[in-house]
């Protein structure tokens, strides 16, 4: 069977990721210890752990490090990727592509987890 | 040259004025070295040291390709006559005043090729009697005339060689090595935040470099001994835990480099222990200038000067302005 190949991504789309504005979602707490920021966020577990008779919501903690949290607190819903990359990159000094790799991979896992969500224009047709 | 904020390394004394309007940073890779626009980076690299190809773009394609060969012996003569069957190859007569001339002993170029692709493609090639080397440059045909005029008139300019007796140059990432004379590329490490090369002389001598970064993150991580012991190539030897020393190493001239030095002997697993031990002596420095961490280990069979390793540390990320 022929394997489905991965559509590329192109240049209208990455521009369009890339001006998305991420902002932080509501957190349940946020603290710190030896150097980390945790942030516990409420989690809505998947329906097939619920039919098993769990807790529709859990709380759920994720630790960051000083670089992950530089990030974190860059989403504050008024600054676009784009920017939060150009940031990271005078801040450690590493190169715009590298940069641009690092934040915007960070950047899919706190979506993924729930910590941030994206504001996104819808790209013109 | 203006420089950005990066330490950049500079290959020699004789070079241009760049051309570069936007901040921009070093190529160099098996005797070849370029300028160009910090965004573009190397996205493809294959071959050896002395025969292979580079692809460089941005984010959102291909942008030029490089290609070089290392000759044993030299042409013979100056390599007009190879530039000029290069060309010929692609079915146009070669064009005036190349880009990069004077740092070529033979150099040519066609631009607007047709090909089965597109219409537009630039080919460019050179021979360099000191550095042995062949190289070509194909610019992507497809791309807006506006970028390929920036690299035919802003990367390709900035084109040279090191002589193939000298150290050479190794740079990408924003990043650079230097090697000295006489050292081959072996193997490669090339990831992003930790990218390292090691070198070999005559077979029983290396030399590994490696830069790890954002240093302060990589020390969060392991102090400086255990960055000694990572070592990113496998080897068969291991240290030799009793004959080791390992002290505070601090630069002499510059304060912004400090870390430790390890002086020891490295050997295969018993029983072949006696079996041709390696001396080495490494040293792990964080400059807190760039917020890297600095690695590098001179293996040899007789006891290594410790001088090799301090001006491999030293000599990464040259400044041009430090390096003349």
């Amino acid at each position: 069977m022929a394997r489905r190949q991965k559509s590329p991504v192109t240049a209208a789309q990455r521009n369009a990721a890339l001006d998305g504005v991420p902002f932080r979602l509501p957190a349940v707490r946020q603290e710190e210890k030896n150097g980390k920021m945790y942030v516990t966020i409420l989690y809505e577990r998947p329906r097939w752990q619920r039919v098993l008779g769990a807790d529709r919501e859990c709380q759920r903690t994720f630790g960051l490090d000083a670089y992950g949290r530089r990030v974190y607190e860059s989403c504050d819903g008024r600054r676009p990727v784009r920017q939060i990359i150009r940031q990271f990159a005078e801040q450690t000094g590493v190169s715009l592509p590298e940069s641009e790799l690092a934040v915007t991979k960070f950047m899919r896992t706190l979506l993924a987890k729930g910590l941030v969500a994206m504001k996104m224009e819808k790209p013109a047709a | 040259m203006s420089m950005d904020n990066q330490g950049q390394a500079v290959a020699d004394r004789a070079i241009p004025r760049s051309a570069f309007r936007t901040p921009h940073s070093l190529l160099a890779w098996a005797g070849w070295l370029l300028e160009m626009p910090r965004e573009w980076q190397p996205l493809k690299l294959s071959g050896t040291p002395a025969k292979g190809r580079m692809m460089v773009g941005d984010a959102t394609c291909a942008l030029f390709s490089i290609q070089w060969e290392r000759l044993k012996r030299g042409l013979g003569r100056d390599g007009r006559d190879w530039v000029a069957e290069r060309i010929k190859q692609h079915g146009v007569l070669p064009e005036g005043t190349p880009p990069a001339a004077g740092h070529f002993s033979a150099c040519g170029w066609a631009h607007g090729v047709q090909t089965e692709e597109d219409k537009q493609t630039t080919y460019w090639y050179g021979y360099s009697a000191p550095a042995e080397l062949l190289v070509g440059v194909t610019v992507n045909g497809v791309l807006p005339a506006a970028v390929r005029a920036r690299v035919t008139g802003e990367v390709l300019p900035s084109l040279r060689t090191t002589p193939a007796n000298a150290e050479s140059i190794w740079a990408m990432y924003d990043l650079s090595f230097t090697a000295p004379a006489g050292f081959q590329l072996m193997r490669r490490h090339l990831y992003s935040g930790d990218v390292a090369l090691e070198f070999a002389r005559d077979r029983r001598e290396t030399l590994v470099l490696r830069q790890v970064y954002p240093g302060d993150l990589a020390l969060e991580r392991r102090p400086f001994e255990r960055w000694l012991d990572a070592v990113p190539f496998p080897e068969h030897r291991r240290l030799r835990r009793a004959d080791t020393t390992t002290e505070p190493w601090q630069h002499v001239t510059r304060s912004e480099l400090a870390g430790v030095r390890r002086r020891g002997r490295k050997r295969l697993p018993w029983p072949l222990g006696w079996i041709a031990p390696r001396w080495t002596c490494a040293l792990a420095a964080h400059d807190r200038r760039l917020n890297r961490l600095l690695i590098a280990e001179h293996r040899s069979a007789a006891e290594p000067d410790e001088a090799v390793a301090v001006a491999a540390v030293e000599k990464m990320n040259r400044s041009p302005r430090e390096g003349c």
